[in-house]
């Protein structure tokens, strides 16, 4: 590992004052399980390290109203254990119960993972389903980003030097969402999602309609995406085999995804339709 | 650029000097003579260089050595006496669930983590429990089956 | 037959250490002024070297030595760990450190130096100019009219093993059907917890070096690591410490000469440890072949003659390849009976890694071939497939081609019969995606692999091993064996075995754990399942040899003859008067202290009678999504003969472990390279892929014990067999279940979903 200048602030504006320095391009160390994994592989061309962990306000989840507050240092294991978090976003601990393993997930934090802006996260699959916001400090103040706008290309944000992540924030889905999310891999533990599908239904239950839906695909392009197509073709429409089949055309159509290591664009393409289909089918639950 | 720092391992302090960029696992085994924990990949794929850090199972190469400071690290020296072995580690013996040994720290540590705060766990919790830590040797059949065996206890 | 303690599943010898992270294997040793070694690899897969300049390295602080060829002695090696025997075939084509480089990850130098930090950071400053050439990363470019040379040989094939029995051409006139068909199997690697390559050199004052490496083979490695140093094979000890894995990763020589010439030209130690990166660069795996089968049968399910063609991809150097396609014929010929067999096998330079050995040797690739190529043969002919294997493979009795020797025992119509019942095979076999066992798009099946396998590599290649016992004052007994029990559990068997033949508690054999080549007698190692019956053989030689000195001691101090007495639980016993005995542990100190003076003490150094092969059936149930390509285990069944099994859990514990690597060659594990750079794709274990406990189907495993004549207490090997046929079983459960048959491992989703997409159309 090359050498660095290390800094541990004990406050949010000394971090960010830390970080904003361009001569060192420092970067922010969270829970380590990419940074480091980074630094040995090198080369890197960044020269300090600001250790975030002795930001506490950073930490915990929080609710104030309909609206969830996880801090960015949160670890990955304590979203899985939070009570409330699995009863009212389940679909999060869900993806997060599949990031790494037993151990990473002990280190990972929620905006180290997002931050590091991998195409097939998990967990930012979900908050993206679950339109959640991502609040910023930098420089010139704080920003709210959602998570729609926040990722620009592989491990690219719209971060600028000297911001942090702070705060995750989701709202309450509406009454009688159901929401499912499927990490598609060739083995169950340690893997990096070929095709991650996370979709959220909202249904009128007597009437056997959808009100609303939210289709989010990843590791099918430059960064997550919500399939907008496949989502308007579902409101206020009936809950149909037919339609949900619809709905995951337009979503394999929408995408053009790449060959790499770990997959074909072609096969890539076809799951796409495949788990939106049954994603859809599974948050229905119901009889089509 | 070195710099001190207390650990505080398996209830003992130990002072050390070591370079800012160490991981945990590095200064437990070169500064602190402790081998028991593994390296077996170095980027926290394998689980092998698996510690407890307060209570938690957590890959030690991951974890720069600084950011260990003020936590309780436990590892393999620590679980069980001089002679006498900890229920898991006897269990892991009995099953007959230890080939090269290289994997076995690594999991005794996540098993024990699991088994502490989830004493009769299931089948299938216990497979997601160790799913951190890879092993080539056992298909892992005896190694559950020893985890099983202490929790029905 | 009833035993003391063989056939008890007791506690390992090595378990207490290494449960607790006491055991020290070698990256954990630490001696006084030792340095660490790194090494430079080549970035390119194919490169003349035109100039190195490693002044700048040298003048870094910390830095004691920069070793290139220049500075390796100019004696070409071959790492295979093979003894001088008719099957070994050394084509010595690699330096210590290369002056050309062959694939990526090839050592170009060798640095020491105070920390791994510095050793590091010294690489970066040598600068090497390199003329790069084509890399040839597949068999096809490597053999094409004008490609490079990367060696001298012509069309980079270096070897062609035939075997002609009788003539295949008059056998495939006569039969009524001839199939023929053509396989590829990929680079695995075995992935060791222990990342491959580590060793700790330190030179004496005396001109000797003492290398602690973890070895499979300390003997052979000793005469290597000589040879390569142009050193007395005397002056170089090895000492093999517990080892974390190995699977044949480490049958030959690894880094040894590199870590010894470094710690000679320093004069100090040297630890020379590789990265699991390293492990997948640099260090060798298993051979990728393409097998052509051509196969001439009687509507009966008689074979008329069997044809073998194959083009092996031995990698960057020979290394074990020439010597390996001599078991590769032999594993395809000796499996099924046949009056003509054709084998024509060509070893393949490529600008890939070099390929070595990997548990199976061979013979998982082979039976993935044929077993596949069996299950289509039954169903033209509408023969059962398991009467088909019943039909046709050597039974006890007659002579195995593998060897030329009789069959001592085979068990294999109980793994047939009792696999095919725990599997429910009746029940559950679908024919072809016809049967019941569908639920939407999620299709079942089952099918079924069979395999022959060897215990030890007679006559091929020696089979020496070496055991000593001797018997303490107390009555304890020290085994001196060169214990190359890399995980595998040899040494709590032969500890048995010892135990059992002696008539002491088994807690009394105390074996060497570690394997020392100044102690030990020569010994093969661990390799081609050797341990338990050749090892087991010396060790229980030698127990014979020490009772028989016991029971003289003991008839002098009883006053009885030799005949009436007996060596059980310690004591030695009158046969017809229980009140007359006397303790091992007093006959030892009668013999030491009383008139005589001297310890009892047994040698043996010799190569067992025999090879008795080893059979299995393993039984396979799959579902496959049609959906989405994945192809999920549901079950498995593995019914192994395995002689006696002198240690069951030890023998289970084999065969389930193996089981995980046969599905992730079957179904999840390719070691891939760029075509053109030759970059290799995935040498970490995120995106090579073994199989993790929650990715485990259930197992079970019958143990069929057809004990062998010559095997100690009937034992013959398991150490190996549990992969060899995993991955036909799950190709042919994938045919039932889907009616696709497979021909190239892995059967990845996206291969399986366009197969079955081509299928509807």
């Amino acid at each position: 590992m090359s050498d660095f200048n290390y800094w541990k602030p004990e406050n949010l504006l000394d971090a960010v004052s830390l970080l904003a320095n361009m001569e060192d391009q420092a970067r922010p160390l969270a829970g380590g399980t990419d940074l480091l994994v980074k630094m040995k592989k090198g080369p890197i061309n960044w020269k300090g390290i600001v250790n975030l962990k002795g930001l506490t306000e950073l930490k915990g989840i929080n609710y104030e109203g309909e609206t969830i507050t996880i801090g960015a240092l949160t670890q990955i294991s304590s979203l899985i254990e939070n009570p409330l978090v699995s009863i009212h976003f389940p679909v999060l601990v869900d993806a997060a119960r599949s990031l790494g393993t037993p151990q990473v997930r002990n280190l990972a934090t929620i905006g180290g993972n997002l931050c590091n802006a991998s195409p097939a996260a998990d967990v930012a699959l979900v908050l993206l389903m679950y339109e959640a916001r991502l609040l910023i400090m930098g420089p010139s103040g704080s920003r709210k980003v959602p998570v729609q706008e926040f990722y620009v290309g592989p491990g690219q944000t719209v971060l600028q030097q000297g911001e942090i992540l702070t705060t995750v924030e989701i709202d309450l889905p509406p009454l009688n969402s159901k929401g499912v999310f499927y990490k598609h891999g060739k083995r169950k533990s340690h893997e990096i999602a070929l095709v991650n599908v996370a979709v959220l239904l909202t249904s009128q239950p007597e009437t056997k309609q959808i009100t609303r839906a939210r289709i989010a695909v990843g590791s099918v392009a430059s960064t997550q995406l919500r399939i907008k197509d496949a989502e308007d073709s579902l409101t206020d429409s009936l809950a149909t085999l037919s339609a949900f089949e619809k709905a995951a055309k337009l979503a394999k159509e929408a995408v053009n995804p790449i060959d790499d290591v770990r997959s074909t664009a072609s096969y890539r393409k076809q799951m796409v339709g495949i788990l939106t289909r049954r994603a859809l089918q599974e948050a229905w639950g119901g009889e089509l | 650029m070195k710099i001190p720092m207390s650990l505080q391992v398996n209830g003992e302090m130990y002072q050390v000097n070591v370079s800012i960029k160490k991981t945990l696992l590095d200064v437990l085994r070169e500064d602190l003579a402790l081998t028991g924990t593994k390296k077996g990949c170095d980027s926290g794929e394998c689980g092998a260089c698996t510690v407890l850090m307060d209570s938690k199972p957590v890959n030690s190469c991951l974890i720069l050595a600084v950011d260990a400071v003020g936590k309780q690290i436990s590892t393999i020296e620590g679980i069980g006496g001089i002679m006498e072995l900890h229920p898991i580690q006897e269990a892991l013996i009995a099953h007959g669930a230890i080939q090269c040994g290289y994997c076995t720290p690594g999991i005794v540590m996540t098993a024990k983590a699991l088994l502490d705060s989830n004493p009769h766990p299931t089948e299938t919790e216990v497979r997601e429990g160790i799913a951190g830590n890879l092993c080539r040797c056992t298909g892992y059949v005896k190694v559950v089956e020893a985890i099983m065996d202490v929790s029905s206890r | 037959m009833s035993y003391t303690v063989v056939g008890q599943s007791v506690p390992r010898v090595d378990a207490r250490e290494k449960v607790s992270g006491s055991a020290l294997y070698t990256g954990d040793m630490i001696l006084p002024h030792m340095l660490y070694g790194k090494v430079l690899r080549s970035p390119h897969a194919h490169a003349k070297i035109i100039s190195i300049d490693t002044s700048k390295a040298w003048a870094l602080p910390g830095v004691n030595a920069v070793l290139t060829y220049e500075d390796t002695p100019k004696i070409l090696w071959n790492s295979a760990g093979f003894p001088p025997s008719p099957g070994a075939i050394l084509v010595e084509d690699q330096y210590i450190l290369t002056n050309k480089a062959r694939y990526i990850g090839d050592g170009i130098a060798a640095v020491a130096a105070v920390d791994e930090d510095t050793a590091t950071r010294a690489l970066e400053l040598i600068e090497v100019e390199y003329e790069v050439l084509p890399a040839l990363m597949n068999i096809e470019r490597a053999m094409a009219e004008g490609a490079s040379l990367i060696h001298d040989a012509e069309k980079n094939t270096y070897g062609h093993t035939p075997v002609v029995i009788g003539d295949v051409e008059t056998g495939f006139a006569e039969a009524d059907y001839v199939f023929e068909d053509t396989y590829y199997v990929p680079k695995v690697n075995q992935v060791s917890l222990e990342p491959c390559g580590v060793s700790m050199a330190a030179p004496d004052k005396d001109g000797r070096v003492t290398i602690w490496t973890s070895t499979q083979m300390p003997h052979l490695v000793r005469r290597i690591t000589a040879h390569a140093l142009g050193l007395k094979i005397g002056r170089v000890r090895i000492i093999k410490p517990p080892v974390g894995g190995a699977f044949g990763s480490r049958l030959g020589v690894v880094n040894e000469p590199i870590a010894a010439l470094l710690a000679m030209k320093v004069g100090r130690p040297v630890m020379l440890k590789y990265t699991r990166e390293e492990a997948f660069l640099a260090t060798e795996s298993r051979h990728p072949i393409t097998m052509t089968i051509k196969t001439g049968v009687k509507k009966d399910g008689t074979f008329t003659a069997r044809q073998l063609t194959s083009y092996i991809d031995g990698g960057a150097y020979a290394t074990h390849t020439p010597s390996f396609a001599g078991p590769v014929a032999g594993w395809f010929l000796a499996m099924y009976k046949s009056p003509n067999i054709k084998v024509d096998n060509y070893s393949v330079y490529t600008n890939a890694t070099q390929c070595g050995a990997f548990r199976g040797y061979g013979n998982p690739q082979v039976v993935f071939a044929v077993e596949s190529q069996m299950d289509d043969i039954a169903q033209k002919l509408g023969l059962d497939p398991l009467e088909f294997r019943l039909k046709n493979h050597p039974c006890a009795g007659e002579v195995w081609m593998w060897s030329g020797w009789v069959i001592e025992s085979c068990g294999f119509e109980e793994c047939i019969a009792s696999g095919a019942k725990a599997i429910e095979w009746t029940e559950k076999r679908s024919n072809g995606g016809k049967g019941s066992n569908s639920q939407g798009s999620k299709k079942r099946g089952v099918g079924m692999g069979y395999m022959m396998h060897v215990s030890g590599a007679r006559p091929m290649l020696h089979e020496t091993s070496a055991a000593m016992i001797k018997i303490n004052e107390d009555g304890t007994a020290n085994l001196i064996y060169s214990n190359s029990d890399c995980g595998q559990g040899a040494g709590t068997s032969l500890s048995q075995i010892a135990a059992e033949e002696l008539g002491i508690p088994f807690k009394d054999v105390l074996i060497t754990k570690t394997a020392d080549t100044d102690v030990a007698g020569f010994d093969i190692g661990s390799h081609a399942s050797r341990q338990t019956y050749s090892g087991g053989n010396a060790v229980k030689n030698a127990a014979t040899m020490v009772k028989k000195k016991l029971l003289e001691m003991a008839a002098e101090m009883l006053q009885t003859p030799v005949e009436e007495l007996d060596v059980k639980e310690g004591k030695v016993w009158v046969s017809h008067d229980p009140s007359k005995t006397v303790s091992v542990a007093e006959v030892s100190h009668f013999a030491h202290f009383g008139s005589h003076g001297h310890q009892i003490i047994g040698a043996i150094s010799e190569e067992p009678p025999g090879n008795p092969p080893v059979y299995a059936a393993q039984f396979v149930e799959v579902e496959v999504d049609t959906e989405t390509g994945i192809v999920e285990i549901l079950r498995v069944v593995a019914a192994h003969d395995v002689g006696t099994a002198i240690n069951p859990a030890i023998v289970e514990g084999q065969i389930e472990g193996a089981i995980q690597q046969g599905i992730g060659y079957a179904l999840t594990e390719e070691y891939r390279y760029d075509q053109e750079s030759g970059r290799p794709l995935n040498p970490n274990l995120s995106d090579y892929k073994i199989l993790t406990s929650v990715d485990m189907p259930q197992i079970e495993t019958i143990l069929v014990q057809a004990a062998s004549d010559t095997g100690p207490f009937g034992a013959k090997s398991v150490g190996e067999s549990g992969l060899v046929a995993t991955a036909a079983a799950i190709a042919n459960a994938v045919y039932d279940a889907v009616g696709i048959r497979f021909k190239e491992l892995p059967m990845t989703p996206e291969r399986v979903l366009a197969a079955l997409q081509n299928k509807d159309q």
